[in-house]
């Protein structure tokens, strides 16, 4: 498999009136054809932004101060205007975490949905039309010549979250950025999606990059996973080696903080202690270190190195590093 | 936890609910109001010194029934029976005064930062409560918001600041905090947790335990998340639609769920665990649930129900206890 998206070293800073917050401080992970990335945090662990930044809808305050983002070989971020409008819709898409204000209320479904193709694809009002219907049977939608002549508000969640997919899709992208797209709709709704996602996913051989808190929802999509933590990917790893050999605190304590509903006998949760981080005023060192357990004095003053575990599993911690200082 | 669960599930009826309705008139036009079916009779009880689980898809009335026990809503028919007393019975006329119940029943709300005052600091907010049951005046007034504060985990310094100055877990705990202020016997906890970040939720989870075992609390825990709901109940109903379809002991019922739509809503929920996900046999239900305006006849989830057979679509099922303290309504059990 080969790369289809590279980010190294990434850094995204908003300059607010109360100073420079480090929403996106350097981050490193690539993803291959074909390959679902989970991408997991907390509100606030700059997941979000940084999916923006891909896809070049980060907004002012927010800036790119350093790094690069390299789609097929060439860097999105020196995209002229035109460029990006071309990159945008045609190889990558977004699908967002609330569709009732992604879509707009005064158009069509119809309209919203041919837009895209008119735009990018250059196709004729009516062709379009029918592409768009099509889209529509294919996300599972009934009945779709009507659908396409009703506006948003007259569709249920779930039915919204179709539309959006099918917007997404339509420009058969390479990438599909997914932010929390299930986040807002019942499990037996996003049930119904995922499996969709995974669907069309395995039918066009896209890659996905999957936003979410949910750590259920990795588990059952994603093929590797990024653990975010106050801007930092603090873990990262193919879903085994996550789930099943998890080595960062964080992450570990993630695990153990979730209820799970085919546990056997009744456990007390084990949460992890403190609140998150403030990026306004993020402590020095580790960001996880003052709500970690294993916390060192080390942890505390300098930022922890990254440590590869081996077949892509890489994890920012001291206790790593020292475990491998003595093995050494 | 086994020794409290023996007293637990030995406990007396706190709450009595009988064939409680909840019906919204809305809208007016040429062709009359609508109604909708919000809760549409409902019968359980509540043991004291429980937690008993509410779940159900978003729209099933769950948050409508913990408000018209509490009499927020008016019921629209049934009785609602509290510790022997009736607090509301459709068939009299004088219904009693809330205001001494208000001080027993208390309730925690979903969003923390829109059930705060905002122009309140954080000791009127819980002071409020004490003033209207003229509990504690004065000196003791103070300590008491103190002592309150310190319950949950924020300390008295606390008192003079604004709701907006604390995250959204600290603002669930102030609420938590006023709630408790009155020394309930019983809180309606309506997903109290569904609007925190992961890493907080478990902290929450564990101070609701916690209160209840000090203060021996009851609690009606309204959640979506039905793997919370499991964690933290004795015994769970789950609703479809204004009606309750299953009912029964927690771990017993998700073990073996027996009405389809429970076994639906349970294969539904993603598991942390891969290789469980990759093996695991789902049951994917086919399109959504119907408007409470305009519900089926019969059964109300034969429209989904892949075992519906002609009488589902007739009539409607009976509540029946076919275990000892399991009740479901289904026509095929």
């Amino acid at each position: 498999m080969d790369k289809l998206l590279e980010v190294k070293d990434l850094k995204v800073s908003f300059f607010t009136h109360a100073g420079e917050v480090k929403a996106v401080g350097g981050i490193n992970y690539e993803i291959n054809h074909g390959e679902i990335m989970g991408i997991v945090g907390e509100s606030g662990s700059g997941k979000s932004v940084e999916a923006y930044t891909i896809i070049g809808l980060l907004q002012s305050p927010g800036k790119v101060v350093g790094g690069e983002i390299l789609f097929e070989g060439e860097n999105v971020l020196e995209y002229s205007k035109e460029q990006m409008e071309e990159f945008r819709g045609n190889k990558v898409s977004m699908i967002f975490q609330n569709p009732m204000t992604c879509l707009n209320p005064v158009y069509t479904i119809g309209n919203q949905l041919s837009e895209a193709l008119l735009c990018h694809e250059k196709m004729e009002k009516k062709e379009a039309w029918d592409k768009s219907i099509e889209m529509l049977k294919l996300v599972g939608i009934n009945n779709p010549e009507k659908r396409m002549k009703q506006y948003p508000h007259e569709l249920s969640g779930g039915m919204r979250q179709r539309v959006m997919i099918a917007m997404g899709l339509i420009c058969d992208p390479m990438l599909l950025i997914a932010d929390e797209p299930t986040t807002a709709l019942d499990v037996t709704i996003q049930a119904q999606i995922l499996e969709l996602i995974k669907k069309l996913q395995a039918e066009r051989k896209m890659s996905v990059i999957f936003i979410t808190h949910n750590l259920g929802v990795v588990a059952e999509v994603c093929d590797k996973v990024s653990v975010m933590y106050a801007g930092k990917i603090v873990e990262q790893g193919s879903v085994d080696d996550i789930f099943y050999n998890p080595s960062h605190p964080y992450t570990l304590g993630l695990m153990r903080s979730m209820p799970r509903v085919d546990a056997e006998e009744y456990e007390r949760l084990i949460p992890i202690e403190g609140n998150p981080v403030d990026m306004l005023n993020p402590p020095e060192g580790c960001g996880f270190g003052a709500r970690c357990e294993y916390c060192m004095n080390i942890c505390l003053r300098k930022e922890p190195p990254t440590i590869d575990l081996g077949n892509g599993h890489r994890s920012s911690c001291w206790l790593l590093a020292s475990k491998q200082k003595e093995e050494a | 936890m086994d020794n409290n669960q023996m007293t637990k599930e030995n406990g007396s009826n706190l709450i009595q609910i009988k064939n409680l309705k909840k019906h919204f008139k809305i809208g007016g036009g040429l062709k009359g109001p609508k109604t909708v079916y919000a809760v549409d009779g409902v019968t359980f009880d509540i043991k004291r010194g429980e937690t008993f689980g509410l779940v159900g898809e978003s729209g099933c009335g769950k948050t409508t029934l913990g408000r018209t026990l509490l009499r927020l809503y008016e019921p629209t028919a049934g009785t609602v029976t509290y510790d022997g007393e009736t607090i509301f019975d459709d068939s009299k006329k004088n219904n009693p005064k809330m205001l001494p119940y208000r001080r027993k029943m208390q309730i925690i709300f979903q969003d923390p930062s829109a059930s705060l005052d905002p122009r309140m600091t954080v000791g009127e907010i819980i002071g409020e409560a004490l003033d209207i049951h003229k509990l504690h005046q004065g000196k003791e007034r103070a300590e008491r918001i103190n002592q309150l504060l310190d319950r949950v985990g924020l300390n008295s310094e606390h008192s003079n600041r604004y709701p907006h100055e604390f995250s959204g877990g600290q603002q669930q705990r102030i609420g938590i905090a006023r709630a408790l202020a009155v020394e309930p016997e019983f809180i309606v906890c309506d997903e109290p947790i569904s609007a925190l970040d992961v890493s907080i939720q478990s902290q929450v989870v564990n101070m609701l335990e916690d209160m209840q075992d000090d203060l021996g609390l009851t609690y009606l825990f309204i959640a979506h998340d039905l793997s919370v709901v499991r964690h933290i109940s004795d015994r769970i109903g789950v609703m479809y639609l204004g009606n309750m379809v299953e009912l029964g002991n927690g771990r017993e019922m998700y073990a073996d769920p027996i009405h389809p739509y429970t076994k639906t809503l349970l294969s539904a929920v993603p598991i942390p665990d891969p290789k469980a996900n990759r093996e695991k046999k789902r049951i994917i239900l086919e399109g959504e649930i119907p408007s409470p305006m305009n519900p089926p006849k019969g059964c109300k989830f034969h429209t989904r129900c892949p075992f519906a057979t002609d009488i589902c679509k007739q009539e409607v099922p009976e509540w029946r206890e076919i275990k000892e303290g399991h009740f479901v309504a289904c026509h095929n059990v």
